[in-house]
Parts: structure tokens; sequence; C-alpha cells
């Protein structure tokens, strides 16, 4: 913002600006103080460790610190691009996530929006306990959950099989029913822990407006929509762009306890694959980090993407 | 909503009540029951051992010392928590100080303190062919201690014990100086040399005869899946579509299918011309993995065999009874273990429950030459000279005679002692339990925190604790391998392979053979359809083995 | 007053078709969460053999509390609840300064460098070092192997700041200006008039904050090397997995089975059942309800 700003300012108008910039300090003084802490703390614990990511251009060597350690340019690049399966555990991952983002986004605020609008205010709090639940199953017990449910002699076959003659159906070991298994499981399981945040994003709404919209008799589904849907259009749109930016990650417990060795052709993601390299022993942290510098790229790249097409289309976007 | 609250309260209130009346009942019980009589004999042993051995070294100074290694138990006190550390610590006058590492977590947290120079005193570092590459970079970079020159003099028990490990010289040869001690087996208990492997079939001998055929201490791949097909037919069990003839996971199928077929299945070998070529590609391995997918198809394993984990395959052998053939760890201390089980969950004679050697298709043991181990043992590079001695002194005291024997057995004069003609007697009754969890065990300490240069297994061959005619029957099985091996199925270890710790190497190394094999079973159609897939496979995996060929064949 | 009876009638009103579909729609939704659910907690009831039985176990015919017996025997786990309850204490409270101090003071990014700030704080999301240049911190700073190297390692989480600051945003601007007319610091404000109509999102944030606290593991296997001091995730995972290990590598002597399973689900029911005590107290603020009113005060 500010390079943009000198970019185009007459000289003679520079001092005059920065004088212009110091009155706005001292008169901000305040709000400095108060991101203070937060700043430190992100300079300490956030910002420090970040130069470990250098190590992607160095080969580590313990004893002479990640400072010290010798620069190997593209090196490790090369070696992680030249794995065939590195590239296809990208595209794994992309397909993956960018389906979650279709079918696995919405829900929760789908969620939200019909537990808003359910009178009964004892039901609505139990209901939204109970769909808390699942966000403290590990992914170990739903995995093993699934197995007792969608196993061959699980709960559904044996009910296709009487009601309808069908054939044991192996919904955990056919490729093609693996993403539909994620996305269901993935939705199961953390739904009504994300409709916390668009809950308490609802209940920030100014209730005058559905007495306002109610008097002018809009009905309770036009009111969702044009109240309620856009009082929580902003989180919406933020966690939208969180998620593009998170395209490349995520997911790893999920998919390690889901997957077996019928389906893993499907499942290797960016991570499985990260696992099963370090997996095998030796810890390069020099690989890794490489790996990891890639991945935060492109993800940087993918959320200002989502926000400038967001930004275009709305007029707002995360980056305000 | 109050209701719901109320409820909700309750239930943790009688939660941790619960965990409280536990952990009191427990804990007093044992010790009030146990403490005095422990006591008084762990006293008269002392004055005992000290007029025997008066030449034993004294201890003036207290020394602490750090130590990580899975299967620490947080909050148990391994100085002065039950009698035996109590006996070592004040034997060797030192405090020890423990840290667990979590079992999953093994390699990337000591790394992690490898790497930022603050490992404990001592450790186990899970050493294999996997991690050799980090080896190299820890003895490199002088991040782990170089034992001393002299150290086999100073410690010739453990010098002894580490001696006949074949992985301690063979490293020390190539880092020029002893960095790592193979936590291996003990070395007044050699029943082999080197112990044959765990792994090992486990049948229903009851099945087998009720469907003709013959109850054997061996079977060749085909002949078991022969058994199984008759199960399947006959199903003596009467179980109809429970059976499950041959329960395993992917990763013992892959055992059982390839790796008993050839040793070298999932690595580099040198072939009779002398240049090296990859397992994957060889002939036995095509042919084993055919019958793993004739097993499949005919539904002799079971049809989700690939989504069992851990030891799931066994329990539906073992707990539920419902499978015909499984393959699995024959430890000798567990051989009495699962029949107990066996029998006290499906209710049948223990001994309808029987281990076997499995043999190749051509009728030979399978297995690669290499001491069975857990680890390695490693020092800090900043480890305090008392501190290492001391460590070293306690070593050594587990490699002598009585130190194995009361690692495996407990205190002398308390749980065991030796008869007039010296034979060890078993002063425990039966139902004790020598070690394991706190609470539940008598030593929680004991073995493998404490007893740290030794393997468990080693311990059982002549503990009188197990049954004699399971011990003997191990020992003669275990034995009886090296007849049914040749010197070429008893694969020696390829060191020039195993110590090849190229970045082409590291990534040939993380391809994960038994997934892709299963991956490949699961997937074919028909016999030609699996040829094509596996061809498919061998040529895509080129770009990442080619290079690792080109270099061991350039060496 | 007023505005209470006015909501209660916003409320009040006939029980329509549109409220059956949306119960139904509801109630569906929590059988499919409710019946494993069932399951785990019977599991933790059951035995070995049962467990391996029936293909969804809904209720132990012969109901055991030998897993949580098991479980509570275990000397960790006091070690464990006193040291999640220690990063709780201290760790959460930090966490809520930090957070809401910086989102509030980042809502409005008319200053100079706040921008500059904001997409600072935004990159570290994306970009970590790991946990090897976090642990030399930690050793740098002599704060390895105490609880404030866990404590301080997670001080704000970029995700729950943005949110945050997505709600302040959102915020009558007219609110904080009239505040300014009158005289009031930034602070004085953060406390008396922002705070006060951001409860809905302080109640989420903390409750995840406390959450991610209480399931804390990692860092703290890395950076605590004090047998006294190990917090309760560890502890259980610990558990978990040493029941499932200890048995391949048991000696002789009578073995005692082991139910991983089962101590698994009861593992389970010990983590949830406090977070489930818990949640009610911080739910009445974001399921939609008496805080909307104060917007207008």
């Amino acid at each position: 913002m500010m390079s943009q700003a000198s970019g185009y300012v007459d000289k003679p108008d520079f001092k005059s600006r920065i004088a212009r910039i110091w009155v706005n300090v001292q008169k901000n003084r305040e709000r400095y103080i108060l991101v203070l802490p937060g700043l430190v703390w992100y300079a300490i614990f956030a910002y420090i460790p970040i130069y470990g990511l250098s190590l992607a251009f160095k080969k580590f060597i313990a004893k002479l610190g990640i400072f010290g350690s010798p620069w190997i340019g593209l090196y490790n690049f090369r070696n992680v691009f030249q794995d065939p399966s590195f590239v296809e555990s990208i595209l794994t991952t992309l397909i993956i996530n960018v389906g979650r983002l279709i079918f696995v986004f919405p829900f929760p605020i789908f969620l939200a929006l019909i537990i808003n609008e359910l009178r009964l205010n004892r039901t609505k709090k139990i209901l939204q306990s109970i769909y808390t639940f699942p966000h403290f199953l590990s992914w170990v017990i739903v995995a093993s959950v699934m197995i007792n449910i969608l196993g061959q002699k699980g709960l559904v076959n044996s009910f296709l099989g009487m009601f309808f003659n069908i054939e044991p159906i192996s919904f955990l070991g056919t490729p093609s029913y693996f993403r539909p298994l994620l996305y269901i499981t993935d939705a199961w399981k953390g739904a009504g822990w994300s409709a916390i945040i668009y809950m308490a994003s609802i209940s920030g709404i100014d209730v005058e407006q559905y007495e306002a919209a109610e008097i002018d008799g809009a009905s309770r589904l036009q009111r969702m929509w044009h109240i309620t849907l856009p009082g929580i259009k902003s989180t919406i749109v933020v966690l939208f762009i969180l998620a593009v930016g998170n395209l490349m990650s995520g997911g790893f417990d999920q998919i390690f306890n889901l997957s077996n060795p019928a389906t893993i052709k499907v499942a290797e993601t960016l991570d499985m694959y990260i696992y099963r390299i370090t997996f095998s022993g030796s810890v390069d942290f020099s690989f890794s980090s490489a790996v990891a510098l890639f991945r935060s790229v492109v993800n940087l790249v993918l959320l200002l993407v989502a926000d400038r097409v967001i930004r275009r289309i709305d007029g707002s976007g995360l980056l305000g | 909503m109050k209701n719901v609250k109320r409820f909700i309260c309750l239930l943790l209130a009688a939660v941790l009540v619960l965990g409280l009346v536990a952990c009191g009942g427990k804990d007093s019980s044992n010790d009030q029951t146990e403490a005095p009589d422990t006591q008084n004999n762990q006293a008269t042993n002392n004055n005992e051992s000290s007029e025997n051995e008066s030449a034993e070294k004294k201890y003036e100074e207290k020394v602490t010392i750090t130590y990580a290694c899975p299967q620490v138990v947080e909050g148990f006190d391994y100085t002065e928590g039950d009698d035996y550390v109590k006996w070592m610590s004040e034997k060797f006058n030192y405090v020890f100080e423990t840290t667990n590492i979590p079992w999953g977590e093994w390699h990337s947290m000591l790394s992690t303190w490898i790497m930022a120079q603050n490992m404990p005193d001592v450790a186990i570092y899970n050493y294999g062919e996997g991690t050799h590459a980090d080896a190299v970079n820890f003895v490199e970079q002088g991040l782990i201690k170089r034992l001393p020159d002299d150290w086999k003099t100073r410690w010739p028990k453990v010098a002894e014990v580490y001696g006949v490990t074949t992985l301690g010289p063979m490293l020390e040869e190539l880092f020029e100086g002893t960095y790592f001690i193979p936590r291996a087996r003990f070395f007044y208990n050699l029943p082999g040399d080197p112990l044959a492997d765990h792994w090992s079939l486990w049948v229903r001998t009851d099945w087998i005869e009720a469907v003709g055929k013959e109850v054997k201490n061996h079977y060749t791949i085909p002949e078991v899946l022969e058994i199984a097909r008759l199960i399947k037919e006959q199903d003596p069990g009467n179980l109809g579509s429970n059976l499950i003839p041959i329960s395993m996971t992917a990763g013992n199928a892959a055992r059982f299918f390839l790796e008993a077929n050839s040793t070298h299945w999932d690595t580099f070998y040198k072939d009779e011309s002398g240049q090296y070529v990859w397992g994957a590609t060889a002939e036995q391995t095509l042919e084993g993995l055919k019958l793993w997918y004739q097993a499949y198809k005919e539904g002799l394993l079971d049809p989700e065999f690939y989504l069992l984990q851990h030891e799931q395959d066994m329990e539906k052998f073992q707990t539920l009874g419902i499978a015909g053939v499984s393959y699995l760890g024959a430890q000798t201390a567990d051989v009495w273990n699962y029949r107990e089980s066996f029998m006290n969950d499906t209710g049948n004679d223990p001994d309808a429950m029987k281990f076997a050697t499995l043999l190749g298709t051509d009728g030979y043991y399978h297995q690669r030459d290499l001491i069975n181990y857990w680890g390695a043992i490693i020092f800090s590079p900043d480890v305090e000279d008392k501190v290492f001695e001391r460590w070293m002194d306690v070593m050594e005291f587990q490699c002598s005679e009585d130190g194995y024997v009361q690692t495996a057995m407990g205190l002398k004069g308390v749980d065991w002692d030796r008869d007039e003609e010296g034979n060890i007697v078993s002063l425990v009754d039966e139902d004790v339990l020598l070690a394991g969890a706190p609470g539940e065990a008598k030593y929680p300490s004991l073995g493998h925190v404490v007893g740290s240069v030794i393997l468990w297994d080693d311990l059982a061959f002549d503990n009188p604790n197990i049954p004699e005619k399971y011990r003997e029957e191990s020992k003669a099985l275990y034995q009886n391998r090296y007849d049914l091996s040749t010197p070429e199925t008893f694969t020696k270890v390829d060191w020039t392979v195993w110590t090849h710790s190229t970045e082409n190497m590291r990534r040939a190394r993380s391809i994960d053979y038994p997934t892709e094999f299963a991956n490949i079973v699961t997937t074919a159609t028909s016999e030609d359809h699996l040829v094509e897939l596996y061809n498919k496979w061998i040529d895509e995996q080129m770009s990442i083995i080619q290079p690792v060929l080109d270099e061991l064949n350039s060496k | 007053m007023e505005i209470a009876k006015k909501k209660r009638n916003y409320n009040r009103h006939r029980f329509e078709l549109l409220d059956a579909i949306i119960l139904i729609i509801l109630l569906a939704f929590a059988t499919i969460i409710v019946v494993p659910f069932i399951s785990v907690i019977g599991t933790s009831f059951a035995t070995q053999k049962e467990a391996l039985e029936s293909t969804l176990l809904i209720i132990p015919k012969n109901p055991t509390i030998d897993n949580y017996y098991r479980l509570f025997q275990d000397p960790r786990i006091g070690i464990g609840y006193k040291t999640t309850f220690l990063i709780l204490l201290i760790g959460v409270p930090l966490n809520m300064f930090l957070t809401t101090s910086l989102a509030y003071g980042l809502s409005r990014t008319n200053y100079p460098g706040a921008k500059f700030m904001f997409y600072a704080i935004l990159l570290t999301m994306l970009f970590n070092g790991g946990i090897v240049p976090l642990y030399l911190l930690m050793l740098e700073l002599g704060i390895a192997n105490t609880l404030w190297s866990v404590i301080l390692a997670y001080g704000v989480n970029t995700f729950y700041f943005i949110i945050m600051r997505t709600y302040m945003i959102s915020l009558p601007e007219a609110l904080v200006e009239s505040a300014k007319i009158d005289g009031a610091g930034e602070w004085r404000i953060l406390f008396k008039i922002i705070l006060p109509i951001s409860k809905p999102i302080l109640a989420t944030v903390l409750l995840f904050y406390a959450v991610d606290r209480w399931n804390e593991w990692f860092n703290a296997m890395i950076f605590l090397r004090r047998k006294d001091l190990i917090p309760l995730q560890l502890v259980l995972r610990n558990i978990v997995m040493d029941s499932s290990i200890m048995d391949s590598l048991s000696i002789a002597g009578p073995r005692i089975p082991r139910f991983t399973e089962g101590i698994q689900s009861a593992t389970i029911m010990v983590v949830m059942v406090p977070v489930m005590c818990f949640f009610p107290f911080l739910q009445r603020y974001f399921v939609k309800g008496i805080m909307i009113g104060a917007v207008k005060a």
C-alpha cells in the first residue's frame, strides 16, 4: 500500500506526506498499543521460525544450524519434482479438495440456517450440542465405525441384502466410492462444529431487520434468503477464501484412516505422499521444507486469486 | 436442557469417581500385600551378593541419567517405583529420569531432539535399513556419541552380546567406531545363530484333521491354499458365511505370499550374473502375486483383507475362532498366551491352535539372515563420562548371567533362586504378572525400560513361567527352520544395499510394497489383467528404480 | 425489558409446515450422528469378543467398566488432567487477550501500517517453518521443557483472529464513532462497547481455543521432557497405543487381555464429557438469543 503510494507522489510532496503519516500515527497511537502484544507474539513465535523454510534451498547440517547450513539452490526442488508420484499427489489433492469445497463447504451454512429457523428453543439447543459431538471423535474411531457400517457384513449391506437382495457392495474398497465417502464423513464429523461460527454470525444480525420484514409481509423463506444469508455473507466469503487458500493441504487424518490398499491410488494426496516418504525412516528436513514451501506458495496464489475473483463479483473480499 | 446438563454432569462425576476408586483401590492393595515380604527378602539378597562379590564396584557419587525410549509410563518412578528398580538404582546409585517416546512418533521426535543437539543422555534409536541415511547423518555431524575405543575391554560382557549382533560390528566397521549398540537378544541364550524370524503360520489343527489333511510343523504356500480350499468347501466349524479360511492384513498377506517365497521381493539383490536387480521384478515375486490373486478371487482370503489393521486378522482367528489360517509373529513368550485366550474366548481346546513354519513354493524356508533386534542404544555426544560409564556398568550387569535371569524373572531370592544343582527355580505364583503395566504387574519397570539391552523373546526360552511343552515346541520349531532352508534361501544381508543412502535410494525405499501389491491384487479382474497391471506398475516405478540400480552396479 | 418482550413475540408463532420439514431434517441428521455414537459408548462398556461379534454394537449384553478401570488406574491420568488444566488456565486467557486486542486493533485499517500488519499476519497462515525451528527457538529462549513453551507456541490462531475481525468489521461503525466523540480511548471502547456486543463471537472463539488447548499434544511431546508435565491428550494417546503394543511384547505370565478399541472408546468419553459440560454455558451466546437487542442499546 505504501509503496504504491510513493510511486506516483511527486518528490516535493514526499516530505509533507511523511509528515502527514506521522500525524496519522500520532493520532492512532493507541491502536498501535492495542495491536502490539499480538504483533510481538507473531514476530517471535511465527516469524522467527519461518526462517526455517530457507532449508528448502539448503542442505541441513544440524551442527551448523539453520543459518549456517550451506545453500544448494534448487537441488531439493529438482529432487521433489523428479518423483512422478509427487506430481500425481498434487492432482489428487486438488481434485479431492475442490470437491470438498463444492459438496462439504455449504453444508454447515445450510445447517446453521435451518437450526436458526427452528422455533423449539430447547430442542434447538440439544440438537446443536449433538451436532458438535462428532468433532471430538478421532478419525481412527470414525474409520472403525464406518467399517462396521459399510463393510461387506455391515449394516448397510445387510439392509440392502435383506430388502433388495443385492450382493454385498464393497463401499470402502471401491476407488470410485472413495471421494463421496470422504465428503459424507467430513460433513458428518465437522458440519456441526463449523456451523457454530455461522450461528455466532447469525446472532449478530440486528433483530429489527426481521421485524421490519415481517411487517412488510415477507415469508420466512424470504427472510432467510434476504436477511439471514446476507447477514452472514461476510463470514461465508472469508471462510470460502480461506478454504480456497487451503486447497493444497488438509484432511490427512481422514484420508489416512479411511483409505486402504484397494483405494490408495485415488487417495494419495500431498500429505499422504509426504507421510509415505518420511515414514520409511529418514527425516530429511530440507526435503520436507521444499515440499512445504511449494505448498505454501500454491496456497498463497490460490488465495489471492480467490480474493480477486470474489471482490470482482461481490465488492468485498478477505484482503479488504 | 437442565436435565440433560444434570445427566451429563452426573456421568462425568461417575466417571471421575470410578477412576479415583480404581486408582486408589488397586495401588494400595498391591503395595500392602507385597511390600513387607519383598523387602525382607531383598535385604538378605543384598547382603548375600555383597559378600559373594566383594570385588564389586562401589558407587560413591549419585548420578542422574536421562533416558528416552518407547514404552515409558510417565508418572511411574523408574528410580524407586518398584522393588526391582529400587534394587537397581541402589546398586548403581543413580537417579533415572525417563521420557516416553510415543510409538508413532519415534523417529520424528528423537530426530528433532538430536538435530536440535538436545538429546537425553541415553536413548533408543529406531535404527533400521530405512533410517540408515539418518544414522549416517548423525555420525558424520557428530550428533551422537562415539564410544571410547577401549570400550570392549572395559565392558567385555556388553561387547560379547554386541559381537554376535552382526549389525553392530558391521556399523562399527562402516563408521570406523562404535556409535550404535543394537538391542538384540541375549548372549547366554542363543538357540541358534542367527535367531529365526518370528513370523509364523497359525493353523486350526482340528479343522485340518476334519478335512483329512495332515497336521505338520511346516507347510508350503500351495499346501496352505489347498487346506484353505478344503476348509471353505467342507466348513468343519459350521460357520457358514462367517467362515474366513485365510485371515490376513495386507501387510501379512504380502509377507505370506511374497516374502515367504523370496526375501528380496521388496529390495535389491545381485543375480547370478553379479548385476544388481530389483526384487519386485523377480520371477518368484510374480509367482507369489499370482497365488495371492488366486486366493483373493477364490474367496479363500478375507474378501476385505485390505481393511484389516494391526492384529485384527489374528483377532478373527484367536478371539472369534472363525478363521482357519493366519500369519503372525509367534514369539515364544506368546505361544502360550495366544492359546490361553483362544481357549477362553472360543471355548476350544488350546491345542486346536498351532503355529507352523511357512515354506515357499520351492519347499524351502526363506528368511534374511539378520539378527533379530529392536532399536539401537545411542548416547548423547554431551553425556558426562561418569553418566556414560554408569550406564555401561548397568548394561554390563544385565549382560551377566545373573543380570539376564534377573531381567527375565525378577529379583534373585524373591522371585527365583537356584537349587543345589544350580538350576533356576521360580518362586513366583503362577498368576503373578512380573512385567507389564503399572497396577497390573509386580515390576512395571522391568524389561523395556530398565532391561534395555535385550529382546523380550529370548528371555522366554528358558522361562519356567511358560509351560515347558510350549517352550520346547517353540525351540524345536525355530531350530527346524535352519534344516528347512538352504544357504540360498537363508539369504545373507547385502550390506552394500543396506548402507546405500543416496537420495535416489531414499526415494526407492519409500515405495510401500505391501500396499502397492495389494492394490494390484484387488484391482485385477483376471490373471492376465493381473500380469498386465503388474508390468505397468513395474514400468512406472522404473524412473525411481533405474537410478538406484545404476548406482549400485557402478559401485 | 421491552426488547425481550418483542423477541418473544417474534418467536411465538404457529407451527407451520416449514417447521415440520426443518425439524425432520434436523432430527434425521441428529440420528445419523447419534447411532454411531451409541456404538462408541457401547464399545467403551463392552468386552473385545462382544465388540468383534456384533456388526454395529448398540448395547452390550454384559456391560463392563473394565475399559474405564484400566484407563483410570494408570498413574498418568492424574498428571494429564493437571497439566491440561494448567495449560487451559493460563493459555486460554492469553489467547483471548491477544486475539481480541489484535482483531479490534486491525478491524479498521485506516491508519498507517495497518494493512501491512494484516497481510503479515495472514501470511503466517500459509507459511510456517515447522517444528524444528520452533523447538530451537524455545531452547534459545530457555523455556523448552517448561509449560510456557507449550502455552506460548500457540498464542494467536490466525483463523480465529480473522473470524473475530470479520465480526467486528460488521458491527455498526456509529457505535465506535459516538464513543470517540465522548472522548473514550481505544481500550475503553474495546472493553465497554465492542466486547459486550461481540459475545457470540467471543464465546465461539473461546470455545475453539479451549478445545484446541484441550486437544494439545504434539508440541508438548517435543518440548516437554518432564514426567510430571504431560497433557491429557498425550497421556491418552500413549495409553491407547501402549495397549495395542504392549501385547505383542508382553513376556510370560498370565496375559491380561487388552481391548484397544474399548479403551479407545473410553478415552473418547473421558475427553468429551468435560467439554459437553462446558458447552451449554457458552452455547447460549451463539444460539440466537438475548444478545441481539444489545446492539441497539
